[in-house]
């Protein structure tokens, strides 16, 4: 197709500006990311952009020597790994489960499952509950009240709907149990739903600090990165306000700040996701909008 | 995330007309089915509906024997919210800041998909798109801490640094210290971590248009931006409105990471919100039924808007979300 002049002028700047748009999104964590391989008293001088000025790795070399770290770390991938296993195993039945048509007390059955979304207990009662159930402090508490989400597994429902029912039948009558159908005909082919959804569980997984902070007790054994980070960030929001704090780190000659840790645990908890969702692309777009078109 | 008419429509499958033999048999055949349901059905009620019950604690005074309280104290805790000096600010402070946030992230989605959707090299589109979900993946930790190095007070720091190069300021802006810019700077932290994400559904509603609409309206001479104003938002408004409608139903949801971050004393009158106020009066200082109080009024609130907002939506629209 001919582009008229204007045309061709509204796409420079079109394409300009989504340029802008993309690093805007980009920019704070390249900063981040150049910052945390700079040696952190140079680092305080500021002025540092878009590339490190004296580079240095001292700032990992002491996360990786500080053991609560790293097992902190061990906490977040484990987490991560068995709440989405759980979790997506758990999504994946229930939503096939409610997904048949034929099911007795269905609209009752989806409202008590749906009612869940709009209207919850609340933080306090939550808290008590997990106190009774004797969670508490104990690693259970990461991956089993997170096992079901409600909202993925009518996203997950309304997938196993779309696909042609015939298949299903047909597996049923050829004799297959409820859980074969499941596993050997619907699930293969629903690849773009299942990873969205473990993408769902597995960033959220990842990224959540609050159970931490609200149901443990604060003890190293089940501190995750995202925990670390926030105590970080606390303790240096209170120096960087703290003069006595800050005269102390000038006179005591380290080169490492804990600015350049903070930045450097940044980057651990953010290389991650930022290595996987890429190649999920086309499945959670895909996933998100099978809706959208159709309604 | 969004079959938008009829993801939560429970419309099919009434059963009517079964007689009570046909229902036995219809049990017996889905016996498996049922069992298999059955850990669920647990679950959802140990885990969601329990605590519900559980906020009964509000009408109760607490006490360490019974987890959900013990003497009912009638509506004494929902009176001390709403009479304490606090209610006023944290009201307000919680509808504003997810009413901008809301308002900000709609509109530069929709912006940000209807620009993207002009582009035409292919590569270039999927790279821009693809980096701009990018912020969506991290916590609410990881944005905090970017932003108190991006934007911090340091006239070095790269964003007042460019802002005092290009002559807009005369003096480092405090972004994080005070009160009268908490607003703005979570807004547009909110955009920027939700608009590459809150664009896909629109993206897919524009890709879902005819291209002959388009076709015809070129012949007929329309331009570029005719083009934007009369086919494309007339044809996604329904799911603009839509989305736009539920977001006002989650009014009371300002989150609660954000403003726990980026808090600090000096914007504190600004910045608490009700998320944040039940967990520092709630469970900080243990005031277990004053905090149970306070967030069932944010459920029940949150509730009949929704409901609300669904039978604006059914409506109007003959849309909704159940």
């Amino acid at each position: 197709m001919k582009l008229f002049k204007g045309e061709r002028l509204f796409h420079v700047f079109n394409n300009l500006f989504l340029l802008l748009i993309g690093f805007l999104a980009a920019f704070p964590f390249w900063n981040i990311l150049i910052m945390s391989f700079n040696e952190g008293r140079d680092a305080m001088r500021g002025s540092i952009y878009f590339w490190p000025r004296k580079f240095s790795l001292e700032a990992y070399a002491a996360i990786f020597n500080e053991s609560s770290l790293m097992h902190a770390t061990y906490i977040s991938i484990m987490r991560t790994v068995w709440g989405t296993l759980l979790g997506l195993l758990c999504t994946a039945v229930l939503a096939y489960l409610l997904a048949n048509r034929e099911l007795i007390l269905r609209r009752s059955m989806l409202f008590f499952f749906i009612f869940t979304m709009y209207f919850s207990g609340g933080l306090i009662p939550e808290f008590m509950l997990i106190k009774e159930l004797n969670l508490y402090n104990s690693f259970l508490v990461y991956i089993v009240p997170a096992a079901i989400n409600v909202w993925n597994v009518m996203v997950m429902r309304q997938f196993f709907e779309d696909l042609p029912p015939s298949l299903a039948e047909s597996a049923r009558i050829d004799g297959a149990s409820e859980l074969r159908t499941l596993a050997s005909i619907i699930l293969p082919m629903s690849t773009p739903v299942l990873a969205t959804i473990a993408l769902m569980i597995g960033v959220q997984q990842w990224t959540t600090w609050f159970d931490t902070y609200m149901f443990t007790s604060g003890t190293k054994e089940l501190a995750t990165l995202q925990g670390v980070l926030v105590n970080i960030l606390m303790e240096s929001q209170i120096q960087s306000m703290d003069p006595v704090q800050a005269s102390r780190l000038e006179q005591s000659g380290s080169i490492l700040t804990p600015e350049v840790i903070k930045m450097a645990t940044i980057t651990i908890t953010t290389i991650p996701i930022v290595m996987v969702y890429p190649f999920l692309q086309k499945y959670f777009v895909g996933g998100l909008t099978v809706g959208a078109v159709k309604g | 995330m969004l079959k938008l008419s009829n993801m939560f429509s429970m419309k099919q499958g009434v059963t009517t007309g079964y007689s009570q033999i046909a229902i036995v048999k219809k049990i017996k055949r889905q016996k498996v089915h049922l069992l298999l349901l059955l850990p669920f059905i647990a679950f959802i009620i140990i885990f969601k509906y329990i605590p519900m019950y559980g906020s009964l604690l509000a009408f109760r005074e607490f006490s360490y024997r019974t987890p959900f309280g013990g003497d009912w104290v009638g509506l004494q805790y929902f009176k001390s919210f709403f009479n304490s000096p606090d209610f006023g600010y944290i009201m307000r402070n919680t509808v504003v800041i997810s009413s901008l946030s809301l308002v900000f992230s709609t509109l530069a989605a929709i912006l940000f998909a209807i620009l993207i959707c002009e582009v035409r090299n292919a590569a270039y589109k999927k790279i821009i798109q693809t980096v701009s979900y990018l912020p969506h993946f991290i916590s609410w930790v990881v944005v905090a801490g970017m932003a108190m190095t991006i934007l911090s007070i340091d006239e070095l720091a790269p964003v007042n640094s460019l802002l005092l190069h290009l002559h807009l300021i005369d003096k480092p802006i405090n972004f994080l210290g005070e009160a009268d810019h908490f607003w703005p700077m979570v807004t547009g932290l909110n955009v920027w971590k939700n608009i590459g994400w809150n664009s896909i559904i629109y993206i897919a509603a524009i890709m879902s248009i005819d291209k002959q609409m388009y076709e015809s309206a070129v012949i007929d001479g329309a331009s570029r931006y005719k083009q934007i104003i009369h086919i494309t938002l007339p044809t996604i408004m329904p799911t603009i409105i839509l989305l736009f409608t539920f977001g006002v139903g989650y009014i009371l949801n300002a989150g609660l990471d954000q403003q726990l971050f980026l808090q600090n004393p000096m914007n504190i009158r600004s910045s608490e919100v009700l998320d944040t106020y039940v967990l520092k009066y709630g469970l900080q200082q243990a005031a277990y039924s004053y905090g149970a109080a306070v967030g069932l009024f944010k459920s029940v609130v949150g509730i009949v808007l929704i409901v609300v907002c669904n039978y604006v939506c059914r409506k109007f629209l003959k849309m909704g979300i159940f």
